[in-house]
């Protein structure tokens, strides 16, 4: 790590470790807000600010990618809440929008993948994600979503039964 | 992680990859994130400068220094005073006739019980 790359309120975080993460990083802020570009860029922007501020102290308890997620995942949750009175009904139509929107931007091969997976609870497919996709250990993805092991364990187990079950019944449908 | 578990894995992250857009560069959203920090002091900075301003001024006008004590001195203070004797004021000339008429106690030369009054 260089001196000059560290971030001076952050003595633990070098730039070139951020940009090493930075897709992951974008990937998760873009699922935390279903998939809107603006408001992942504007989430990734202020993980960004939280870390050169010090107000996020990355202090060497997990991986750099598994404290930045949950980062991530905390601005995602604080924005929310802070929105959800006001918005609940805009959001709602949003979300359908938006949900709409990645749906066409997945290719037809995944349709039926991508459609199992959205339809698992949340935290399901939080877990799914992150260990699957984010290439984190299931320790790691159970404190990014705040739960303990066991929990992530279980949605984890649970996640990848719904999972199998939905896309087994998907394609008894089309044997049909 | 089994066999099946690495296939949905596969499978998985291929879809994922196909949801994500297209990630913005990590210099163009760090320079970002470096910019509203520096505006964001810098609002802090000038609301600070403002503040202290204006309780300088607050302060300055509320514990104003007291002026010191002095002595007076007494005959440039009464230089600056004109003092009429009130009997002189309230007459309309001086009159020191007034006082001409003063009652004079008369001898007795008539003993009474061979003594003199």
């Amino acid at each position: 790590m260089r001196d000059d790359d560290v971030l001076a309120k952050n003595p633990l975080v070098s730039q070139s470790a951020l940009e090493a993460i930075h897709d992951q990083v974008f990937g998760w802020a873009l699922s935390r807000c279903d998939y809107d570009r603006n408001v992942a860029e504007d989430l990734v922007q202020q993980t960004y600010v939280e870390l050169l501020t010090g107000k996020a102290k990355f202090e060497q308890r997990s991986t750099l990618k598994t404290f930045v997620f949950s980062v991530v995942q905390n601005l995602a949750k604080s924005r929310y809440r802070r929105q959800a009175s006001r918005l609940r009904l805009i959001s709602n139509v949003k979300s359908r929008d938006i949900v709409e929107h990645a749906e066409v931007a997945v290719a037809a091969e995944y349709d039926a993948l991508w459609g199992a997976v959205k339809a698992l609870p949340q935290r399901q497919r939080d877990i799914l994600e992150l260990v699957f996709c984010r290439e984190l250990t299931i320790d790691e993805a159970s404190a990014v979503m705040g739960v303990t092991t066991g929990t992530g364990r279980v949605h984890y187990d649970r996640a990848k039964k719904a999972l199998r079950a939905r896309l087994q019944d998907q394609q008894d449908v089309l044997n049909e | 992680m089994n066999d099946q578990d690495q296939q949905l894995q596969k499978m998985l992250s291929r879809a994922q990859k196909q949801v994500d857009a297209v990630t913005p560069p990590f210099v163009s959203s760090f320079a970002a994130a470096e910019q509203s920090l520096q505006s964001a002091s810098r609002r802090r900075y000038f609301g600070l400068g403002a503040t202290a301003a204006i309780m300088a001024v607050s302060v300055g006008l509320i514990f104003k220094a007291p002026n010191e004590m002095a002595y007076v001195d007494v005959d440039a203070f009464m230089n600056t005073t004109h003092w009429v004797a009130p009997s002189d004021a309230l007459l309309p000339a001086r009159q020191f006739d007034i006082y001409h008429e003063v009652p004079r106690l008369i001898e007795s030369t008539e003993p009474l019980d061979g003594a003199l009054l």
